[in-house]
């Protein structure tokens, strides 16, 4: 791995293709990077002279994918690090508090051509807390953390239900979400209270809510609740979600899919698809630890396989992924004024075979595969 | 100007045509049709529309278009309403954190892909009502549901349709008193005896008459206790002993609620006094428990007269499945409730017109009438015969079950 100390003020990288994802692929093209931006991207080869050179002509450049829910960073034996269960809502606890930018799983982490990704808290509390987007990689902690609170979590999964804490039911722990956004509706500001007002600012101000929710029956209540409230929100998991994917698309709720990677029927497989053809905007995810980082690629791939558009694929990684974390201004695809988040890949992206060769972010090379 | 106007009144007619060949309608012949209702027909013959029932009788014109189900000689009657199912939920049925939990509304727990409605359609249940569990002195709401429906929203057909409290003893399984070592949990608590569960109710009951009364309305709980003493909710009791019973009625006319009796093992020690405050009353489960199991238990004694008795009492009694998947069938219960003395016409209505009218619903199920939802049972003989099987369940005017 080779780490730049100081990245050059001006680079150039001339590539055999350019995967933009927001303006199709351009053959033969060259990216130039300034202070870390994009500042140009060019149809022609040649480059200004001067300028260091990163020559991959006979090499796919492709932006940093993005990965939209995992638990990476958080050290140590991550199932107590990401659930305080001692009270069932805990709206005002921060993932970005636990974070450590300098893990061991961050750092191995970047091979897998993954730039960014959204750190949640888990499944274990009805409302777990505020979510942050951060890079895997910053000199400053300006550079790294995109978002340091991006949006609440709530869980409807069976598994924020506890024996010995509210909720101990699925019926229970609806009523303790509709009660909390009651409070908040109605909370007045003479009171200042830390918890109330994060959720206040979710029921009043368009906060995201990132609701995970598996099975029909969770979606089905999670969309309830998001109609009910007018909550700007964002599904987690949605394994199940082609069976009501006309209700999700109708609500206009994008989703952070499971790992494609965790199921093996073929029936699990397709489900992603039809989502996606029903008009659902889909972002992929590891759920990091539950499968690795560098597999975020093959789930899209997965997908591909089993009939999901490659185009829709490739900005399930990148952009449409950026725009469901609110971070679009900055990282997603390769344009002018963006981050320079950059993989240098052996071929088509969405190809099995295709190796990430070299990471960049904020014009850092960060990673470099080593020559066998 | 009139051929206008007729010409017009053409025009405006030929979509409503279009439309009326559009929607699809069912016939079904049948050589007796138990209406429930009225007195059974003859040769008769349903038409059903848009899930509903668009005429019912005799000697009624089939439509060219209709797709016919002749049941020949076979049975006809309406699906069964079970006022106390299995219910398709998944995880813990009750929310244990405390006692008292209006705010828990069973319908917000619904799972459309439980395995439970499997078996509630193949005996002819086509409506029920799902409740919180008992472990809570007041468990929360209730649903009348279908089984039916992709999401728990489309299974429902009556929100909030009652407000389930538990006088038994299963609320006090579990509590423990925190006397000797300091609570580990929330199960040090009260209530822990009979007496106990019937104070924290009244006090209840005390606390929502005082939040009726009061200018501030802001805590939900309160409101939905309000709203059951204000005849909004009917309350449905859960009792088993025949001291219960007669608390229970006590209770609904010191705080004048619209009260509903669940299980009522005793019912036939207090028949009178139930039947004279005309409470309706809601038996089950009926199984008979065998040796050992839950003999500790209150109310396991399986009473198979208590249904003759109240109802020749004169109360009004639907028979049920009593919320247990391993209970008997709700066609077995009537024909048991028949054999121990129930009349005929009561027995058969306790399982499909009497549950429908306690359910609050009695205007879409229950019974075969124009314009009720086409929820129809063909059997192969008489309703009550051990012999007899359940050929096909139309639910909303769609086959959801064969049998083989």
């Amino acid at each position: 791995m080779v780490r730049a100390a100081d990245a050059p003020q001006h680079l150039a990288i001339r590539a055999g293709r350019i995967w933009t994802v927001t303006d199709g692929v351009i053959k033969d093209g060259v990216i130039i990077i300034k202070n870390g931006k994009i500042q140009a991207v060019r149809k022609k080869p040649d480059v200004p002279e001067g300028m260091k050179l990163l020559d991959f002509s006979d090499r796919d450049v492709m932006p940093g994918l993005i990965d939209a829910h995992c638990h990476i960073g958080l050290s140590l034996d991550i199932y107590s690090e990401i659930d305080e269960t001692v009270l069932a809502v805990t709206p005002d606890m921060q993932i970005i508090d636990a974070f450590n930018p300098l893990a061991d799983d961050v750092k191995k982490a970047l091979s897998s051509g993954v730039t960014t990704v959204l750190l949640a808290p888990g499944n274990k509390n009805p409302v777990a807390g505020q979510t942050a987007v951060v890079k895997l990689y910053g000199k400053t902690t300006k550079d790294r953390v995109l978002k340091r609170s991006g949006g609440v979590k709530f869980s409807l999964r069976d598994d924020a239900l506890m024996s010995d804490r509210r909720p101990t039911s699925r019926a229970g722990l609806l009523a303790l979400i509709r009660e909390e956004l009651n409070n908040a509706k109605t909370h007045k500001d003479d009171k200042p209270d830390l918890r109330i007002e994060v959720l206040k600012s979710v029921v009043d101000a368009n906060f995201p809510a990132y609701i995970s929710a598996y099975t029909v029956d969770e979606i089905a209540s999670a969309l309830t609740v998001i109609d009910e409230y007018g909550l700007n929100a964002v599904l987690i998991g949605a394994e199940e979600g082609d069976e009501i994917a006309q209700l999700i698309a109708k609500q206009n709720i994008p989703v952070i899919y499971s790992p494609v990677l965790l199921f093996s029927r073929d029936k699990d497989l397709k489900r992603v698809v039809k989502m996606a053809d029903s008009g659902i905007k889909i972002a992929f995810s590891s759920k990091s630890p539950r499968t690795p980082l560098s597999s975020l690629r093959t789930s899209a791939i997965t997908a591909v396989k089993y009939g999901l558009d490659k185009e829709v694929a490739l900005k399930g990684l990148t952009i449409n992924a950026a725009q469901i974390l609110g971070v679009a201004k900055r990282v997603g695809s390769i344009q002018r004024g963006k981050d320079a988040d950059l993989v240098i890949i052996s071929g088509d992206p969405l190809q099995p075979t295709s190796t990430v060769e070299m990471v960049i972010i904020n014009g850092n090379i960060v990673y470099q595969r080593q020559k066998i | 100007m009139r051929t206008c106007v007729i010409l017009l009144s053409f025009l405006l007619l030929i979509p409503a045509l279009a439309q009326d060949e559009q929607s699809e309608v069912t016939a079904i012949k049948a050589g007796k049709i138990l209406t429930i209702s009225g007195s059974p027909i003859t040769d008769g013959i349903i038409l059903i529309k848009d899930g509903k029932i668009a005429d019912i009788g005799t000697g009624i014109e089939i439509p060219e278009n209709a797709s016919v189900i002749n049941a020949g000689q076979k049975i006809v009657m309406p699906g069964l309403v079970d006022a106390s199912a299995a219910p398709p939920v998944r995880g813990d049925l009750n929310e244990e954190h405390k006692e008292i939990t209006p705010t828990v509304r069973i319908s917000t727990a619904l799972d459309p892909q439980s395995k439970v409605l499997k078996r509630i359609v193949q005996t002819g249940t086509t409506t029920l009502y799902v409740s919180p569990g008992l472990r809570n002195v007041i468990a929360g709401l209730g649903a009348v549901v279908k089984p039916t429906g992709k999401i728990p929203k489309e299974m429902v057909i009556k929100e909030d349709a009652a407000l389930t409290i538990v006088m038994s003893m299963d609320p006090t399984y579990g509590n423990q008193t925190p006397r000797s070592q300091p609570p580990r949990n929330f199960y040090f608590r009260r209530p822990t005896t009979r007496m106990a569960i019937i104070w924290m109710l009244r006090k209840s009951f005390f606390d929502a008459q005082k939040y009726a009364a009061s200018k501030e309305k802001d805590d939900p709980e309160m409101q939905i206790l309000a709203s059951a003493l204000d005849d909004k909710i009917p309350v449905r009791l859960n009792v088993r002993r025949a001291i219960n019973i007669r608390t229970a009625l006590k209770l609904a006319d010191e705080y004048d609620f619209q009260l509903i009796l669940d299980e009522c093992t005793e019912g036939y020690k207090v028949a009178e006094e139930i039947a004279e405050k005309q409470v309706p009353v809601v038996l089950g489960p009926f199984y008979y428990y065998p040796g050992s199991l839950g003999q500790s238990r209150e109310g396991r004694e399986v009473n198979w007269n208590n249904a003759g008795i109240l109802t020749k009492a004169g109360a009004k009694v639907a028979l049920t499945s009593g919320a247990q998947a391993q209970s008997i069938d709700l066609l077995t219960a009537a024909a048991f409730a028949v054999r121990h003395g129930m009349p005929r016409d009561k027995a058969l209505k306790a399982i499909t017109a009497t549950p429908a009218e306690i359910l609050g619903v009695a205007d879409k199920v229950g019974t075969l009438e124009k314009g009720k939802d086409a929820d129809i049972l063909i059997l192969s003989g008489d309703p009550l015969e051990v012999t007899t099987r359940i050929e096909k369940v139309i639910l909303n005017g769609k086959i959801v079950y064969k049998a083989e």
